[in-house]
């Protein structure tokens, strides 16, 4: 009975103007909302037509001016997809999946020790302080000069690619992981373990939702390095996949296979950033109006 | 009259209670004590120059079981770096807190604390904010849900259960981080200035609500203020803090008789004479 006469009260004071506030602030953004979509339209309509001016400048100085063994033409790499795709020229799937499994294998795989590695050394400021350097050491090598030995360990196959790409991304996420906890303001941290919190339940409900801005730049920023690690790995040294492809067509000069391999890469990365942009629409879905 | 009840401290704070016991031995049984800071000093490295802080200065005093102390001072005299202590977030530089008997020595998980922001997850409702000690305590679903629908009641925020913390008002995440930490039903509550940042009205009822709580499931509580009139109008005792370094001038039983009326406090005779002393012995320190 008491607290039923609190609530009263309290609603007669300061919640009703509260919540008139939170709708009118609803209401307001739509217009707002659609403005940007209308803004977002003429843009994309500037986008394709960029993207059409260079493509029908391609066309136009293949052959007249540059060789077509040097540049290929948009028409020459759409005929070569095309074949691709139909199956006249066979093993464009069999490449994608290899390739597709290369890059998926390496991403998880760094990601995960890369976030795990970076937790523990972020709680364990001596350990940190120990292997700190030689992780920031190892970092500085290029990446591509290590891929030959990852390739004498692993073989030609799979493996030796999913290790290069993992290898890479472990690399980002572990410094973003790291840089995420060594500089995150800690009160809401003390204030959950005041409640009882246990370190692993403060891990998976404080920290990595409050380091999760850090870690989502470390996943995109992850993509494209982890296609380098996988193209890399089998340009030195391959049976199949794309980067074999686009490395077997070069040596027979023919560029509009390259080109094609080219168009694939950026539909394979394409996806990848597609899959992370909806991991982190899911994450920060708190954020969303 | 006045003087007699007064527990005045000597400047170097070795001194007697009225009552003849050491203040440094605290005024009650071991037993009785939730909570006592015995000779704490703190000093710490400041951010602005190289000389260190003297933030408090021998404090001693007891948190009595199921007491309610407020602690009233200058702004920046220490009175937050108290709880802290008391929570373990900080270690005395000398001296001891204790802690239902025993010696803090590092951070403390079965306590409440209101802290001055609200503090709440921002990823997380407001249900899901007040549900997370309740999961920590494995408290049965049914319950869970009773207990936050019941304090969501009190504080005004029946509705609101599945906004997030930046879609409420200051004044509306402020009460549920006081949700938040009363739905565990801590027996040592630490609040740190909690409404100070919420409007007149709104305070009231809040102080209202909590005065009404504290009768119905009694707990020791040390309350941070500025507000020498919320002190009176909770608090069992009134600790005055001096300027920093922070020592304590005085710890004040406060006389106005319970059950208290918060609404219509200022038209008790105790209050306003006792608010007169408070104020003149907190002036001195301003």
């Amino acid at each position: 009975m008491t607290t039923l006469n609190i609530a009263a009260a309290a609603d007669s004071s300061g919640a009703p103007t509260e919540v008139e506030d939170a709708t009118t602030q609803l209401e307001a953004r739509r217009p707002n909302w659609l403005q940007r979509t209308a803004a977002n339209w003429k843009i994309h309509l500037a986008q394709v037509l960029v993207v059409a001016g260079i493509l029908v400048v391609w066309q136009l100085v293949d052959g007249p001016i540059l060789p077509d063994y040097l540049i290929s033409s948009p028409s020459g790499v759409a005929v070569e997809l095309w074949q691709l795709i139909t199956g006249v020229e066979p093993g464009l799937w069999v490449n994608l999946g290899i390739t597709g499994q290369e890059l998926a294998i390496g991403y998880v795989i760094g990601v995960v020790s890369g976030v795990a590695g970076g937790l523990i050394l972020g709680y364990w400021r001596a350990g940190a302080a120990v292997i700190g350097p030689v992780i920031t050491a190892i970092n500085g090598i290029p990446k591509i000069a290590l891929a030959p030995l990852f390739l004498i360990w692993f073989g030609i196959g799979v493996e030796s690619k999913i290790a290069i790409a993992a290898m890479t991304v472990f690399f980002i996420m572990y410094y973003n992981t790291f840089m995420g906890i060594t500089t995150m303001p800690t009160p809401l941290v003390d204030v959950v373990r005041i409640m009882g919190g246990n370190r692993s339940l403060v891990i998976r409900r404080v920290v990595l939702p409050q380091i999760a801005p850090s870690l989502l730049a470390g996943l995109k920023s992850s993509v494209p390095f982890a296609m380098i690690g996988v193209i890399v790995g089998e340009f030195i040294a391959s049976d199949s996949g794309i980067g074999n492809y686009i490395s077997n067509a070069t040596q027979n000069f023919e560029s509009a296979k390259v080109f094609a391999g080219i168009v694939l890469l950026m539909i394979l990365i394409l996806v990848g950033m597609w899959l992370v942009s909806l991991v982190e629409r899911r994450v920060l879905r708190w954020q969303r109006d | 009259m006045s003087t007699e009840t007064l527990q005045m401290r000597p400047d170097n704070d070795r001194g007697l209670r009225v009552d003849g016991t050491p203040a440094a031995a605290g005024g009650l049984p071991v037993g009785e004590v939730a909570a006592r800071f015995e000779n704490v000093n703190l000093t710490f490295a400041s951010k602005t120059s190289s000389r260190r802080v003297h933030a408090l200065n021998d404090v001693t005093f007891d948190i009595g079981q199921n007491e309610f102390i407020a602690v009233v001072g200058p702004s920046g005299c220490g009175k937050s770096t108290l709880l802290n202590l008391v929570a373990g977030l900080m270690k005395p530089t000398s001296g001891s807190i204790y802690l239902r008997g025993e010696k803090v020595t590092g951070l403390q998980k079965s306590i409440g604390y209101v802290t001055q922001d609200s503090n709440l997850l921002p990823w997380l409702t407001v249900e899901e904010n007040m549900r997370m000690p309740l999961k920590i305590r494995n408290w049965p679903k049914e319950k869970q849900d009773e207990e936050i629908a019941r304090w969501l009641d009190i504080v005004g925020l029946s509705g609101f259960e599945k906004a997030y913390p930046r879609q409420l008002s200051g004044g509306m995440q402020k009460r549920c981080s006081i949700a938040r930490t009363l739905v565990y039903d801590p027996d040592i509550l630490l609040m740190d200035e909690p409404f100070g940042a919420v409007d007149a009205i709104t305070r009231s009822l809040l102080q209202d609500t909590l005065l009404r709580i504290w009768t119905e499931r009694p707990k020791s509580v040390l309350f941070i203020t500025h507000d020498l009139s919320e002190a009176l109008a909770l608090a069992d005792k009134v600790v005055i803090m001096t300027k920093r370094p922070g020592r304590v001038k005085a710890v004040v039983p406060v006389r106005v008789p319970r059950p208290r009326d918060i609404f219509h406090l200022s038209e008790d005779p105790e209050f306003g004479h006792q608010q007169r002393e408070l104020w003149d012995l907190f002036t001195s320190e301003i």
